[in-house]
Order: structure tokens, then C-alpha cells, then sequence
């Protein structure tokens, strides 16, 4: 019962808490630099982009639905950020979002109309997005100014503008998710279609909403990634689409949908920058690390998908 | 005299190609003749040599096509292709005495992948795609932790016979085997027993699980021969490069599975066109030519493969429900 409603789903994000913990205690004692105040905030830099796209993700997943295009969305603003800040200021990063909001219709308008399956048409959609961003920016390169920069990151506080970004956009889309009409319809699409339509919730509807959001997120990480990098890089994205997935269900959000809360996301989030920090920090081999995370992906899976007998795929 | 005829004439029945594959083989003659106009020639030998190249992604998408029939996806064929050359080159170190050596342990390895797959998604419960994805991503790192990002060793030339010969002058080698997989996946998906049994489990695991069927067991030696399909196009691939490098075979993975879709499979699970998906392959391999004679830059190879996706599985849809 109630099992749509955030508020009774708390339990979900203990295991991302509990993990997050363990890593800020095992880091901790292992490197005395893990608590200065650079590296902390290192570390808010790196929650931003992943948090956001993960956020995204998330908020597919909720709906029964998947997102493998995210990465490729991220690149693309990059691409954007790069090759338009110059000309036309801020006013380049909607553009940028505006081209990620358009990806996820297209993912949208795969699934609603065409009836393709999410997953496929959500790859089919990275393809393009892939080709399209490499055509605007072949190798990596462009400008973003410095000002952004500035703007964003510079004075090397944990507590700088990040945090409070990441803060208020989690902070909007958990009461979005938990306390509005358009959340509890997530939740309602994603745990029985047939059920929600039943009800006057239009399925189609809410894929609409949750791939153009996801598109925006992403794009959303995009930028911050090419203000942090203060130019494009036309593959940059393509590694966040795993972690995406992996924050999302790490944090406890069911992979049939109808069930999560994104305070898990956000948890899981910040276990998985740990771990790449704790990776840096021990000065280990960085390719070690794309093992790790698969590694740790499997376990999340195995994890949360205990006990669920019979399920075919 | 009587049966023999009987089952003569149901052989042929099961090999009759299906709308979808003629629907496949008509849109490559098309193509064919888009060609033939482009380029202002178009010879059997030219298509040989083309089918030659093509050959890689034909036998992975063979592969792709057999995961797909069990309603599943493999992500990790690029991966495992890669990994396939990382190690050809290093076992084989240039020299051909080792050739034994190295066809055992690439091979080996690919088996190992595909049970490493077929294990997470049996064992573990995990959805297929998640977890070829997430092994995709062990491979990877692997290959880099393991060569440090400059493989090492080469194919010595005498093996890259393999690709460039022709048998008897008339058949690429790589073709014969090739063809090799098509009948051979063919007869063991709708002549044997095994293969019948893989195919129920594809389509409705839970009445193949009533049946008796160990479907848990069918869908593990389907990822280990998807597996070994794309070590078997990786080592063509090494052929035809003659060397090592990383990230070579990545576009394989999403070009398996347009190939594979053009080719009239279903994401349902329960088909297998052997004959379909290859055409698809040979009409995805002359498209991206296709782009290269019409000198568009590499990148718009990535749109024509999410466009061929998009627009074959929208085909498909619309004429079920027109039916």
C-alpha cells in the first residue's frame, strides 16, 4: 500500500547511505587529504554533473522506462557550450538543454508512436545524437569562457554554488516526485500502465515528460561538465550512461519502475564520485576503475533484484 | 521412398526464406543498383570482395541475431570483438608457429565472456542488456589494465590468407566461413533438438520451463556462442587490419543489432533468419560504402545506424498491425 508515495520509501536509500558512509570512513583513514577542503570540493564538482544526469535516468526508470542515450545528450551540449558560448553568451546553454528536451522527444516519439521498444529506440537515439555531435565537433576543442567558470566553480569551497545547486534542483524534484499530481503519475505509469490509464493517467503522457526531462538533465550536465573543462569534447558523455543507470539503481530505484525515491539517487551518486576519488587518491590505475564499476553495477543489480523469482528477462 | 520424400520436402519447407528475409534481399538489390548508378559499376567480383569486408559484422550480427531470438540483447559483442584482437595479436606476437596457441586461447577467452554473460543473466537475474553492458565495461577496462593502452604483438601475413585469399580464386575465404555460420546456426536452431529447445525458450520461457526444458541452460549456451560469434568476427577483424588496437571493434555493438533488425529480427525473442540478418549485415556494410563513395564524413556513419534502427522497427510495427 502507498507504495507509489515517496514518503514511505525511505527504507530504499539505506543501502546507498550505508555505502556512502563506509567509503567516507575507509577514505578517510586511508589518505589524510581526503578531507581538505579542496578535495571535498573536488568532490561537490564532480556530484553536479553525474547528480544531474543521474537524476534524469532516475526519473525514466520510475516510469518502467529506460534512457541509454544520456551520455551522448552530455556530449552534445558540450559540443553546444563550445561552439556557441562565444558568440551568443549564456543564452547557449537553453540552447543546449533546448537540444537535449529535443533528443528525448525523439526517444519519446519512438516509443509513443512508432511503438518501438524503449531500450532499442533509446539506443538507436545515442547513435544519433553520437553522429550529430560529432559532425559539430569532430575532436575535442572550442572555448567556453572563463567567466562561467568563475561563476561556477572557482574558490574551492565544498560549500560553493554545486552544492547549492545540486541541493535546490534535488530539493524541486523530490517534492515534484513525491508531493505533486505529475509525480504520483510517474509512479503510477511505471508500477501497472493498464492500472494508471484506468485511472486517467495517459502512459504516453508521462513517457513524453520523463524523456524530455531526462534529455534536459542531461544536457543540463553537459554544460556544467564544458564549464568545468572550459571546452567540448564530442565523447566525454559516453562513460555517464552507465554510471547513470548505475547511481539510479544503486539508490534503490526498482528497474520495472513504480517504486524508488531519488534522495537514494542523490546518495548514490555521492558513493560512486567516492569511489573515483578514492581511486585517485590511492593513486591506483584509472582503468582499474572502469572494472571497479562494473563490478559494483553487478552488485547493485544483484542486490536489489534479490529474491524476484521467475521474472524471464 | 515415400518418407524420405516426405522429409526431403519439409526440409525444404523449413528453409523457404521468410517474407521478412525477401523483404531484406530485395532492399539489398535495390541498394545494388544505387550503387551501380553512384559508381557507374557494379561486378559479382566487386560484391564477393565487398562480402569479404563485410564478413566480421556478418558473423557477430549472426551472433546478436541468436541472443535476440532469446528475447534478450547482447551489448558486449563490440567489446568482446575487441578483445578478441587485443589477444589474437598478443598470443600470436607476429609469428605463425603460434597459431594454435593463439586461435585456442582468443577463442577460449571469447567462450569465457559468454559464459561470464550467460551466468549474470541466468544465475544472477540480472536483465541481459544491463549486465552485457556492465561485462562491456569489465573488457574494456581490462584490455587497457592488461596492455596499458599500446597492445603489443601483430598477425603474422600468412594468417591474413584468412581475409585476403580466395578459394580457388573464386570464393573469399571469409566468406566460405561465413556461410559456414549461417548453415550451421541454421541447422542447429531448426534441425536439432538443442536448437528447437533454445527457440521455445526464446519465445516463452515459462511454457518451455513447463515443457521440461532446462530454459536457463538454453540461454547460457546462446550467449556463449553469441560470444564466441563476435571472437570469431574479431579475429576476421584482426585479419584485416593485421594489428592491434583498442576501441576497434565498438561500433559493432549497435551495428549488430541494426544489422540484425533490417535483417527482420524481433525484439520478442522466438526468430531466427539466418539468411536475413546477413543480408542485413551486406545491406548495412553498402550503406556505410555507400556514405564513404558519396564522401560524407565518418561521423554520419553513427546517424544512418540509429536511423536504420528507427525506421526498420517502425516498418515492422506498422505492418503487424496492418495485419
Amino acid at each position: 500500500m502507498l507504495n507509489g508515495s515517496i514518503r514511505f520509501n525511505l527504507l530504499l536509500a539505506l543501502p546507498a547511505l550505508i555505502l556512502t558512509i563506509l567509503l567516507v570512513v575507509f577514505t578517510a583513514s586511508l589518505s589524510s587529504s581526503f578531507l581538505s577542503s579542496a578535495n571535498l570540493a573536488n568532490l561537490t564538482n564532480r556530484v553536479l554533473p553525474l547528480g544531474m544526469v543521474a537524476l534524469g535516468e532516475a526519473i525514466v526508470l520510475m516510469a518502467g522506462r529506460i534512457d541509454l542515450s544520456v551520455g551522448t545528450i552530455m556530449s552534445l551540449a558540450t559540443a553546444i557550450m563550445a561552439l556557441t558560448v562565444s558568440s551568443i553568451g549564456w543564452l547557449a546553454i537553453p540552447l543546449a538543454m533546448l537540444a537535449g528536451v529535443g533528443a528525448g522527444l525523439f526517444t519519446a516519439a519512438g516509443v509513443i508512436l512508432l511503438r518501438i521498444n524503449p531500450l532499442v529506440m533509446s539506443l538507436a537515439t545515442a547513435a544519433i545524437v553520437k553522429g550529430v555531435t560529432l559532425l559539430l565537433l569532430p575532436k575535442p576543442g572550442g572555448q567556453v569562457s572563463y567567466d562561467f567558470y568563475a561563476l561556477l566553480f572557482e574558490g574551492e569551497s565544498p560549500l560553493g554554488v554545486p552544492l547549492l545547486i545540486v541541493i535546490l534542483v534535488y530539493g524541486a524534484f523530490i517534492l515534484l516526485a513525491g508531493w505533486t499530481r505529475f509525480g504520483r503519475s510517474i509512479y503510477a505509469a511505471g508500477s501497472d500502465p493498464r492500472a494508471a490509464f484506468a485511472h486517467g493517467v495517459s502512459s504516453a503522457r508521462v513517457d513524453l515528460q520523463v524523456y524530455a526531462l531526462s534529455g534536459a538533465l542531461a544536457a543540463l550536465a553537459g554544460v556544467f561538465l564544458s564549464i568545468r573543462i572550459l571546452s567540448g569534447d564530442p565523447l566525454i558523455g559516453d562513460a555517464y550512461t552507465l554510471d547513470a543507470v548505475s547511481a539510479a539503481i544503486l539508490g534503490g530505484i526498482a528497474l520495472k519502475g513504480g517504486r524508488g525515491n531519488l534522495i537514494g539517487v542523490l546518495l548514490a551518486v555521492i558513493s560512486l564520485v567516492l569511489i573515483n576519488n578514492t581511486f585517485n587518491l590511492l593513486q591506483l590505475d584509472t582503468n582499474l576503475q572502469a572494472i571497479a564499476k562494473g563490478l559494483i553495477f553487478v552488485a547493485a543489480l544483484v542486490f536489489f533484484m534479490r529474491g524476484k523469482a521467475g521474472d524471464a528477462d | 521412398m515415400q518418407t524420405s520424400v516426405q522429409s526431403a520436402v519439409l526440409v525444404l519447407e523449413k528453409l523457404r526464406p521468410s517474407p521478412a528475409t525477401l523483404r531484406a534481399f530485395g532492399l539489398l538489390v535495390v541498394l545494388l543498383c544505387v550503387l551501380f548508378v553512384a559508381s557507374g559499376q557494379v561486378s559479382g567480383h566487386q560484391i564477393l570482395d565487398n562480402m569479404r569486408q563485410a564478413a566480421p559484422l556478418g558473423i557477430i550480427t549472426l551472433g546478436q541475431a541468436l541472443i535476440l531470438m532469446m528475447g534478450r540483447l547482447d551489448l558486449s559483442v563490440g567489446a568482446t570483438a575487441g578483445l578478441a584482437n587485443v589477444v589474437l595479436a598478443m598470443t600470436f606476437a607476429g609469428n605463425m608457429d603460434n597459431m594454435a596457441y593463439a586461435l585456442s586461447v582468443t577463442l577460449g577467452c571469447g567462450a569465457l565472456v559468454g559464459v561470464a554473460n550467460g551466468l549474470l543473466v541466468v544465475a544472477l537475474r540480472i536483465p541481459a542488456f544491463l549486465a552485457t553492458l556492465a561485462t562491456s565495461l569489465v573488457l574494456t577496462g581490462t584490455t587497457l589494465v592488461v596492455t596499458g593502452g599500446s597492445p603489443r604483438g601483430s598477425i603474422p601475413a600468412e594468417f591474413r590468407v584468412i581475409t585476403e585469399g580466395w578459394f580457388l580464386g573464386v570464393l573469399p575465404y571469409s566468406v566460405i566461413l561465413w556461410l559456414a555460420a549461417i548453415a550451421g546456426l541454421t541447422t542447429l536452431v531448426h534441425f536439432t533438438m538443442p536448437g528447437r529447445r533454445m527457440l521455445l525458450a526464446g519465445a516463452n520461457a515459462r511454457a518451455a520451463r513447463l515443457n521440461g526444458i532446462a530454459a536457463g541452460r538454453m540461454i547460457v549456451i546462446s550467449f556463449v556462442l553469441s560470444s564466441l560469434a563476435a571472437t570469431i568476427g574479431g579475429i576476421l577483424l584482426s585479419a584485416i587490419t593485421g594489428m592491434a588496437s583498442i576501441g576497434i571493434a565498438d561500433a559493432y555493438t549497435v551495428d549488430s543489432i541494426a544489422a540484425a533488425v533490417i535483417g527482420g529480427a524481433v525484439f520478442g525473442g522466438g526468430v531466427f533468419l539466418a539468411a536475413g540478418v546477413s543480408i542485413g549485415a551486406l545491406i548495412l556494410f553498402f550503406v556505410q560504402s555507400l556514405l564513404y563513395v558519396v564522401s560524407l564524413p565518418p561521423a554520419t556513419r553513427f546517424i544512418v545506424q540509429g536511423g536504420i534502427i528507427v525506421l526498420a522497427l517502425a516498418l515492422a510495427n506498422i505492418r503487424r498491425k496492418s495485419d
